[in-house]
């Protein structure tokens, strides 16, 4: 995600010898596309083959694969099965293939005791397993969300405000958040998409900057502010004064505008 | 008079029907212009159009190959897990490398020279940094993706 603003910009100055303006709103239709494409290919993988479905089977090959720590916890995880583990070498003394087999690999019945103690969910707290698994979407929504802000920092088209589009995206991340808690809640994917939003206004922040500068980025923080500071003085002083008060609020802003000049 | 064939009438309907549905789309996207949910957009000439896209399907094709099931994530993953040390050092010696630049006064060097070498270490460390974020994968899982 931060590396993407970088990565795109360079080519403005290595292939495309055209106005920044056009070339920061073109962006936006073939990242789109890239993004639809990406969300479409990944919903026809995961309808594809079971192999391709988010369960526990897939889960527990990702994260054994990768070398996840079981949750050997005493409270929230299954300590009962930490002694067929081999925590040197990551094996399994039960049933978890180290093959590529997918079929096999489950942690059902792992020890071997007659009545089997229930392994299947050991692996519940490897949110980088989900990740592996959710990344084409992850790829997806950042590609989406980057058009939006590359068509949004168009300075031709300075009538059209976000704010639609912002509310729509924190609705999204805010449905997103909940459905993570309630379905991982011990894997930590609430963390991990809330780090992954945070990269992404970081970077929409990484393009603002390198698209309108850093002075015109600050003066337009700036606007947004004193707008704000006016408009919540005028709702609170009764109408008699608020003549007299917006005179003195802009004589006030003008000379903080003009030491800030001077320094 | 005879009626118009029924082929002629299907024509006719179809072609009222696809008209409707393209002022339909235009008046959609006017209002979803208005409420400012999708931004105005300039024209892209054809070839542009095409560069464009091959330049952004790059990097979404090599993460995806990279750090997804549907690629060989596993083995990307399972690769910066392995050799998260790796990281750490990258991490430290990018940070300490920030902090020394900071306290020889890396932002007042005047001549070209130490301005193009101060750049260049900027941006080694920078890349040093990142590399050292991707390593962190065991750590923060999130982490390939935030780079």
């Amino acid at each position: 995600m931060l590396t993407l603003p970088f990565y795109l910009m360079s080519f403005k100055y290595i292939l495309f010898f055209v106005d920044f303006r056009n070339y920061v709103n073109w962006l936006s239709t073939p990242l789109f596309i890239t993004a639809t494409c990406t969300a479409l290919t990944w919903f026809g993988w995961t309808f594809r083959a079971n192999d391709s479905e988010w369960t526990p089977k897939v889960r527990n090959y990702n994260a054994h694969y990768i070398g996840c720590t079981p949750n050997f916890d005493v409270k929230t995880g299954y300590p009962e099965c930490a002694a067929h583990w081999d925590a040197l070498d990551n094996e399994w003394d039960c049933n978890l293939p180290l093959n590529l087999d997918r079929q096999n690999s489950t942690l059902s019945r792992c020890p071997s005791d007659p009545d089997g103690v229930d392994c299947d969910d050991v692996y519940d707290t490897c949110g980088a397993a989900f990740l592996v698994w959710v990344n084409p979407l992850a790829v997806a929504t950042g590609f989406y969300f980057l058009s939006f802000i590359f068509a949004f920092m168009n300075p031709e088209h300075k009538d059209a405000s976000p704010q639609a589009f912002v509310k729509f995206f924190m609705v999204i991340c805010f449905m997103f958040w909940i459905a993570s808690s309630l379905a991982a809640a011990n894997a930590g994917i609430a963390d991990a998409l809330f780090s992954f939003v945070v990269f992404m206004c970081l970077s929409a922040a990484i393009v603002a900057l390198m698209v309108l500068g850093k002075k015109q980025v600050q003066g337009k923080i700036e606007e947004g502010l004193v707008a704000k500071v006016r408009r919540r003085r005028w709702q609170r002083t009764p109408r008699t004064s608020r003549r007299h008060q917006h005179t003195s609020l802009h004589t006030s802003l003008l000379s903080h505008l003009h030491t800030r000049s001077l320094r | 008079m005879s009626p118009p064939p029924p082929s002629e009438n299907v024509d006719k309907t179809a072609r009222k029907v696809g008209t409707d549905i393209k002022h339909t789309a235009r008046d959609i996207n006017k209002l979803a212009v208005d409420s400012g949910l999708i931004p105005p957009l300039t024209p892209i000439p054809f070839k542009y159009f095409v560069t464009l896209q091959f330049i952004t399907l790059i990097p979404a094709i090599t993460f995806i190959s990279c750090f997804a099931n549907m690629g060989w994530g596993l083995n990307g993953y399972k690769f910066a897990v392995e050799n998260a040390d790796f990281g750490w050092w990258c991490n430290s010696i990018s940070t300490m490398s920030f902090l020394t630049l900071y306290l020889l006064d890396y932002s007042y060097w005047e001549s070209n020279c130490m301005i193009w070498l101060g750049r260049g270490l900027i941006s080694a460390m920078s890349i040093l940094f990142g590399l050292g974020i991707f390593f962190n994968a065991a750590e923060y899982p999130a982490s390939p993706i935030t780079v």
